[in-house]
């Protein structure tokens, strides 16, 4: 007859210690699974917050469609500049109904690259119905990132 | 037998060991995780307290007109304009009650706190103009105004291409008992690529009249979003807030003598400037009657007056003509300027409890664009879990 009795509690060692690492591996495993809150994504549901919210302050001061209508890029773009955070880029285009860019000069603050790098751009639409009792849509979409 | 019993017992060590190591190395693995949620825990409760401050008007809606002002009376909280069918456009009264120097009454920061559910949290808000702007005083003569404005982002850095100042002069002058308040103006004067201009003027002093005091008043705009701001150029007293303290609620303008007001002799309302956004109005002219008088005396405490309309003339700031005792010079015309700190170009310089931010270990900043009297302002909140 042979002996196994002597080897019964090495084996249940060697089990235990490979249960345990199963356990810490599915552990790990699941870990990267988990849901949890990303920073980017409250980064752009902020920045789109507070992008809609500097147009419509601007709006709502009567400002935003004198500037857009009678093309006053420049003084938008100096708007935008103190109402936005400072360490918040933006690019702003405005387009007209069939989807031609109105603004000829570019509306932007920062380096105009990292919206194409950066993985968090929040993008903000914005409609003018018209100017003055004039109906004559202009679709604004503006990009914010941190910068 | 015994061997077996080793082998177990060397097991059990074994598997101790692993599970010690486990729970020390498991929770460092998820400690980011359990940072990113608490983080993101701290922000929804800012995100609900602002939401809550900015687009919520309280209950009763007309809390900040309340006078006199009770703060047991607010059931809920809210700064937002109770009649605005636009979102951020906030009730100058209410944003007047978070000032802790309203003599008029002010919510005191725990009951704000109590009212938003925010037990456990610290907060600190500030209502601030959208850019930086600071002056220099460059002459002391005080017929010959010389000032240099320096505007810049909140960063920093130069306003590009350019902000524009117009500069408003109110200034008094007295002959003999009679008292005269003028208005001056120097307009359109731009800032350089630096960010500064210089605005200078000579006053325009009859013959036989003396100059008393001088205010003179900044409205700085970037592409048409405004700021407002006041200094003295002279100044009969010390502390301007001596001869009277001036507040706003609704369409009624108060004047009251602060309690270390010296010296306390009786004091008349000659006249009275509204400034707003974009203009600049004669509001009242005095009649030295005890309808204008305002002393210590019983009865005269309080100088209050209702200006039908006022409210919808977006007031900012309102200077006042006092003929009052100037410390060892006899009387004479003084000026004295108010809401604090419309003067200084914020709505709230610092509400809540400011200094508990330093001590947290994990703080939320958000800030939101907001209309208050017309004007653009940034308001930006603090959030932070305190210590148990």
């Amino acid at each position: 007859m042979r002996r196994t009795k002597g080897i019964d509690g090495q084996m249940r060692i060697i089990e235990a210690i490979l249960a345990s690492f199963v356990i810490l591996f599915a552990t790990t495993f699941i870990n990267t699974f988990a849901v949890t809150p990303s920073s980017l994504t409250y980064e752009t549901g902020e920045l789109e917050k507070v992008g809609h919210n500097v147009l419509h302050d601007l709006d709502e001061q009567r400002l935003l469609a004198r500037f857009v209508y009678n093309e006053e890029w420049g003084n938008l773009t100096a708007a935008l500049m103190v109402c936005l955070p400072p360490d918040v880029y933006f690019s702003l285009t405005v387009y007209d109904l069939d989807g031609s860019v109105v603004n000829n000069m570019p509306i932007y603050y920062g380096d105009p690259e990292v919206f194409t790098t950066s993985s968090s751009v929040a993008s903000v639409t914005y409609i003018i119905p018209g100017y003055q009792a004039t109906y004559d849509p202009r679709i604004l979409i503006l990009q914010l990132v941190r910068g | 037998m015994a061997g077996e019993i080793y082998d177990y017992i060397a097991g059990l060590i074994a598997v101790g060991m692993i599970f010690v190591s486990a729970v020390m190395v498991i929770p460092n693995m998820s400690y980011v995780n359990v940072l990113c949620v608490d983080q993101q825990q701290l922000r929804n409760t800012a995100l609900e307290t602002l939401k809550a401050m900015l687009l919520e008007p309280g209950y009763p809606a007309d809390w900040g007109m309340r006078d006199p002002f009770d703060q047991d009376e607010v059931r809920r909280f809210g700064l937002a304009y109770p009649d605005s069918p636009s979102f951020h456009v906030l009730d100058p009264n209410k944003v007047q009650r978070l000032v802790e120097e309203n003599p008029m009454g002010y919510i005191e920061y725990g009951k704000v706190r109590e009212l938003l559910g925010l037990e456990g949290y610290g907060f600190s808000l500030s209502i601030l103009p959208p850019f930086n702007v600071t002056w220099t005083k460059n002459s002391e003569d005080d017929e010959n105004l010389n000032f240099t404005i320096k505007t810049l982002q909140n960063d920093g850095k130069p306003i590009r291409p350019k902000a524009n100042v117009d500069t408003t002069i109110v200034y008094t002058t007295k002959k003999g008992n009679t008292a005269m308040l003028y208005l001056d103006f120097v307009n359109g004067i731009s800032t350089n690529p630096l960010g500064e201009c210089t605005i200078t003027k000579t006053l325009s002093v009859p013959p036989g009249e003396e100059l008393q005091d001088v205010i003179v008043v900044f409205r700085v705009s970037v592409a048409d979003v405004a700021a407002v701001m006041a200094t003295y150029q002279k100044c009969q007293s010390e502390e301007f807030a001596e001869i009277a303290e001036i507040n706003i609620v609704g369409e009624n303008v108060t004047l009251t003598i602060p309690p270390e007001a010296q010296p306390r002799d009786a004091r008349w309302v000659d006249g009275m400037i509204v400034v707003s956004g974009s203009k600049v109005m004669f509001l009242h002219n005095g009649t030295r009657s005890n309808d204008d008088k305002l002393t210590w005396g019983q009865g005269y405490k309080v100088w209050e007056r209702r200006f039908k309309g006022l409210e919808s003339y977006n007031p900012v700031l309102i200077i006042g003509g006092i003929w009052a005792v100037a410390e060892g010079e006899g009387r004479a015309e003084l000026l004295a300027m108010g809401p604090y700190p419309n003067l200084l170009g914020s709505r709230v310089l610092k509400y809540g409890d400011a200094p508990g931010a330093r001590s947290a270990t994990s703080i939320v900043k958000l800030q939101r664009a907001v209309v208050i009297s017309g004007m653009t302002y940034i308001a930006e909140i603090t959030l932070w879990k305190e210590f148990q």
